[in-house]
């Protein structure tokens, strides 16, 4: 009797030691290693890594998905006239210069926009709580924080405007499984209305400097916001608007175009180095975080190099002194003349090119000189044509811009001075990704008034075997935006195909 | 015991029940390795679209290779399209149709290959139906709307749609086969009577009224046809005034009379739609050893588009809209001027090769100073290895006295350095011309000697045309010896340059090569093993082709100002 006492004692002796001594790991369903929602947004600590963690969604590459960079070089690009294929390019990059893409080609895949778009959201849905949580943690300081994450958003959405046209909008955060819902397109213009809707809130709270000229480049400031503003505008056709946007720029002081009479320094300063009194918001390549143009634009393998006509009918050449008197932007600044290759990321300066480990050159989104060609733009789009061209002036003088290259519109010549102005941002910006958006705001705008413009375009860019099917494709509007990506397709089965891509 | 006894009884009938509830699950065995339907079944699936087309192949008894493994591409006729079809050869419904009717409409709408919209160009599909005939693809583009044509007969409506054997588009109406030969669309069409007449005076008419089924080079015949008003734009009102102009012998069915080669001229083999036209440079004819070349400038599709002795000579257009007419046999295209085989003297082509159009791009260097072209950056020369590049030089030292002061620096040899390097000739004549390789000899290490070197640096190099090897070899490293220009020629040397001192400057005869078409031909450079690691030193300058009945092998003599010597 006694004995089984003892027994039954040991074996719940022996029970209760086993679940006081390790209860505690078999009962937590937290994971080890990380931390949950619950736990976090609680200092103001965790706020700034947050927001941290968007700009470091710029950079990134999400599971083998192309870096947003890329993205943006890609889409603004490869429907432009400025790029040609190489052997090495893939048939997926092929497909989109010959006005062939299929929902399966990877280059319509938006989940590392909207990867960054989530994050954005997350800080804006969750940042708001730890005002009760951190007693340090101030009103100010959290408006700042919402500010850049809804600047970055804006960005985000008009990247996908312009390239995808009607887009998903969402606009609260996913943590988990169950908040994962499907979610139909939203109309451009709603898109749109949003995004102007986000910067006009993060104007009055966005900071004018970090007090360092990495963090003033690379994080968002009201300059971004202004920039932005105006970009969108003039998408939308409203002049006026984009024209108070740029002044705030211009008025600021704090920017000026990099001197061009040593073409060596120029380029250094503002595409070798980066960070320049030019910049207005670059993404902050470095030694840690390499951008993907070497293989893209600079390895013996590279996919894509300049078109020859880029040289010879764009910048042109001085037949007399091709050696002293050129355009700074052309030979040893967009392009090496010898093998054609895309400089702006190859080199640290007009002839030394940059090593693989040295791919780290910073991808500008907005300069001063794209400002004050914006403003040109909706200048002369309001008939002020003499201002426009005046702005045109400030920006071929810096960069030696070629007599041959100049149009001499008259002031009243409003499709003169666009054409002036497209070319002009074409040698201004060449390779800057903004090629293809510029040839579709042009052509888009007062209701498609001119088509022939990318029409034009297409009948030089395509293989000759494709031509006329291109050409036949490109007058349907819808195929001027991307096809939605079939997998996101499947999974979300309230998304309709772009009527184009059937 | 009986308490025992129920106990387990109850256990044995839970273990039971149990097992029942296990074992009535029956294990679902995945027999196929998809899921995914073939053609005929997803046919089937969506009656809602395609229950016509359905009835049409169970008709023509295809429905069994069409649910099959395979890999097939099927255009498929929605049933509106269906009923479009059934109302223009004015039946009321699909039972009307017989099997054959049913077996070619099935067999012209099947290809065998997975072919996406992305393979889709301005032509031709690569491969031709089941049927025998090829589709056209293009894009149609109305009220702002593109779609992809088939055959300019049907819309594609929903394309890319994949299956377990292949690719369905579906399209809003069904294709219909040509019907008509070459010569019968001529027939039905009164702007090319002048040149049908042609034609049938010249007995082309009859070989292109039928389909050669024994030759297959000529399976398919593409002509260009001229139109009445191009003939009459170029003076030419009849076929009286055409016979008249051209047949010289009095017999157009003598193919040596004009009026034959004049037809002849005009047709090419292979089906050949203005995507293929263009993406070819040329073309040959039925006429033996003349080609048609052929260009796209902007959106216009030009022929013989050339330069010849440095005058330009303006292309033919076609007429895209009139043009890709697919018949039984090929394919017709409407020229929309007059044009024939010209008669053209062989002329000498002296090649400076240190001039082409990237060099030219780079004022900064041409004709100023060196520059190199990375692999693959030049249209007209290639070479075999990626790492290597291609020098252009420039060179003002007293002991080269080149054209121009400018040559390639070519280094070859069996290892790292050029193994082979192609250059693509300008327009040649066709005939027979004595080809020279003219180049400043050098060599690496030891010195230049008249003969083959025993010591140092060696590089023969075999030359070849249109991948026929020369007579002879020529090397690098062996300079010309002096003597009188004809006791030279007979040695197979010639002094090329002005500058009468330098023995460096060689001019090398290689052999008699025959120029088979009017046409840019290509010249091949294969080190020899010989040359081991080879030489860094090969500078090579020009290459001459002289027609072999000309005055002069060795004039003019080429100055590094540019100048040319007559003496």
């Amino acid at each position: 009797m006694f004995k089984k006492l003892f027994l039954r004692l040991t074996i719940v002796a022996a029970l209760v030691s086993t679940c006081f001594s390790s209860c505690k790991k078999w009962l937590d369903l937290k994971p080890q290693d990380g931390i949950t929602g619950a736990e976090f947004w609680k200092t103001k600590e965790q706020v700034q890594s947050a927001v941290t963690g968007c700009y470091a969604g710029l950079l990134a590459s999400p599971n083998g998905s192309r870096p947003l960079a890329e993205f943006a070089f890609l889409w603004g690009e490869l429907r432009g006239d400025m790029v040609s294929a190489t052997t090495g390019t893939f048939a997926e990059e092929n497909d989109v210069i010959s006005v062939n893409i299929l929902p399966t080609n990877s280059i319509a895949n938006w989940r590392t926009i909207y990867q960054v778009i989530n994050y954005c959201n997350t800080v804006i849905d969750n940042a708001p709580k730890v005002l009760g949580a951190d007693a340090t943690f101030t009103q100010d300081a959290l408006k700042k924080y919402i500010a850049e994450a809804k600047t970055l958003r804006a960005l985000m959405y008009f990247y996908l405007v312009r390239t995808f046209g009607d887009v998903p909008l969402k606009l609260k955060s996913s943590s988990s499984d169950q908040d994962i819902e499907p979610i139909a397109k939203s109309s451009q213009q709603l898109v749109l209305d949003q995004i102007i809707k986000d910067l006009n809130e993060a104007e009055p709270d966005a900071v004018t400097s970090y007090g360092s000229q990495a963090s003033d480049k690379g994080r968002v400031t009201v300059y971004l916001v202004n920039a932005l503003q105006a970009d969108v505008y003039l998408w939308m056709d409203k002049y006026n608007e984009c024209i108070t946007a740029c002044n705030k720029v211009i008025n600021s002081n704090k920017f000026g175009l990099i001197d061009g009479s040593s073409p060596d320094v120029w380029f250094n300063t503002l595409y070798g180095v980066g960070n320049s009194n030019e910049g207005i918001f670059e993404l902050q390549f470095d030694k840690q975080a390499l951008n993907s143009f070497y293989e893209l634009l600079q390895s013996p393998r590279r996919h894509l190099v300049a078109t020859p006509s880029v040289l010879d009918e764009l910048y042109t050449v001085d037949p007399v002194d091709p050696v002293a008197n050129k355009d700074i932007r052309a030979d040893g600044g967009s392009v090496r003349s010898t093998d054609g290759m895309i400089w702006k990321y190859a080199g640290w300066n007009t002839t030394s090119a940059r090593a693989t480990a040295e791919s780290y050159a910073h991808w500008i989104v907005y300069r001063y000189a794209d400002i004050l060609l914006m403003k040109a733009e909706a200048l002369n789009e309001t008939g002020n044509g003499q201002g426009a061209l005046d702005l045109i002036t400030q920006v071929r003088n810096r960069a030696r811009a070629l007599p041959s290259t100049s149009a001499n519109p008259s002031p009243s010549d409003r499709f003169g001075i666009e054409d002036f102005i497209l070319l002009e941002r074409a040698r201004e910006f060449a390779y800057e990704g903004k090629r293809w958006f510029d040839l579709l705001r042009f052509s888009k705008r007062n209701n498609y008034e001119r088509l022939q413009i990318i029409l034009d375009v297409v009948s030089k860019t395509v293989p000759p075997d494709r031509q006329q099917s291109a050409i036949a494709k490109i007058k349907d509007k819808n195929s001027h935006y991307l096809p939605v990506y079939f997998y996101e397709l499947q999974t979300d089965k309230l998304l309709v195909q772009n009527p184009f891509y059937k | 015991m009986n308490k025992t006894f129920k106990r387990l009884a109850v256990f044995g009938i839970g273990i039971v029940g149990f097992a029942y509830f296990i074992g009535c699950k029956k294990v679902e065995i995945v027999k196929a390795t998809t899921t995914d339907v073939n053609i005929y079944d997803y046919l089937k699936q969506h009656p809602d679209s395609f229950s016509e087309l359905v009835k049409i192949i169970d008709k023509s008894g295809y429905a069994g290779f069409l649910n099959a493994y395979g890999s097939y591409t099927m255009f498929a006729p929605t049933n509106s399209g269906v009923k479009l079809y059934l109302g223009e050869i004015s039946k009321t419904s699909v039972d009307q149709l017989t099997e054959d009717q049913s077996k070619t409409i099935v067999k012209f709408h099947l290809l065998q290959d997975t072919l996406t919209t992305a393979s889709f160009k301005d032509g031709k599909l690569p491969l031709v139906t089941m049927y025998g005939q090829y589709l056209v693809t293009g894009v149609n583009n109305d009220k702002g709307v593109s779609n992809f044509s088939i055959n300019r007969q049907a819309l594609v409506s929903q394309g890319n749609l994949k299956t377990g054997n292949g690719y369905i588009h579906a399209i809003d109406n069904v294709l219909k086969p040509a019907t008509k030969s070459l010569s019968q669309l001529m027939d039905a069409d009164p702007k090319f009577s002048i040149f049908r007449d042609a034609m049938i005076a010249t007995g082309f008419y009859d070989t292109l009224n039928t389909v050669n089924t024994t030759n297959p080079s000529r399976r398919w015949l593409t002509v260009f046809a001229e139109t009445n008003k191009a003939l009459q734009d170029s003076g030419i009102t009849s076929f009286t005034a055409l016979k008249q102009k051209y047949s010289t012998k009095g017999n157009p069915k003598d193919p040596e009379d004009s009026l034959h080669i004049y037809v002849a001229y005009h047709i090419t083999t292979d089906a050949k739609y203005l995507a293929d036209i263009i993406s070819a440079p040329s073309h040959p004819t039925l006429q033996p050893l003349e080609v048609i070349t052929s260009k796209l400038d902007n959106q216009a599709v030009l022929l013989n588009d050339i330069d010849f002795n440095a005058v330009h000579e303006n292309g033919i257009p076609l007429d895209r809209l009139a043009s890709d007419i697919s018949a039984t046999n090929g394919v017709l295209h409407t020229a929309t001027a007059h044009f024939r085989a010209k008669v053209r003297v062989p002329a000498p082509v002296y090649w400076d090769l240190a001039d082409f159009q990237e060099i030219r791009n780079q004022p900064a260097s041409f004709r100023k100073k060196s520059l190199d072209f990375a692999y693959g950056t030049l249209k007209d020369i290639t070479w075999d290895n990626p790492a290597n590049t291609m020098s252009y030089t420039y060179n003002t030292a007293s002991n080269f006295t080149c054209y121009y002061n400018d040559y390639l620096t070519v280094p070859m040899g069996t290892t790292s350095r050029h193994h082979w390097i192609e250059f693509r000739t300008p327009l040649l004549v066709k005939g027979r011309y004595w080809l020279w390789i003219c180049y400043r000899a050098g060599k690496g290490s030891g010195s230049l000697t008249t003969t083959y070197p025993t010591s140092g640096s060696n590089c023969p190099v075999q030359v070849s045309f249109d991948g026929v090897p020369t007579e002879r070899p020529f090397n690098f490293c062996i300079q010309r010896p002096n003597g009188a220009d004809g006791e030279l020629q007979a040695l197979g040397w010639k002094r090329y340059t002005v500058d009468s001192t330098q023995q460096f400057m060689s001019g090398r005869f290689v052999g008699i090569v025959d120029v088979p078409t009017t046409d840019r031909h290509i010249v091949r450079f294969d080190v020899l093993p010989a040359a081991g690691t080879g030489n860094p030193s090969n500078w090579v300058d020009m290459i001459h082709f002289i027609p072999s009945d000309w005055p002069s092998q060795y004039l003019p003599r080429f100055g590094r100002d540019g100048s040319l010597q007559y003496y």
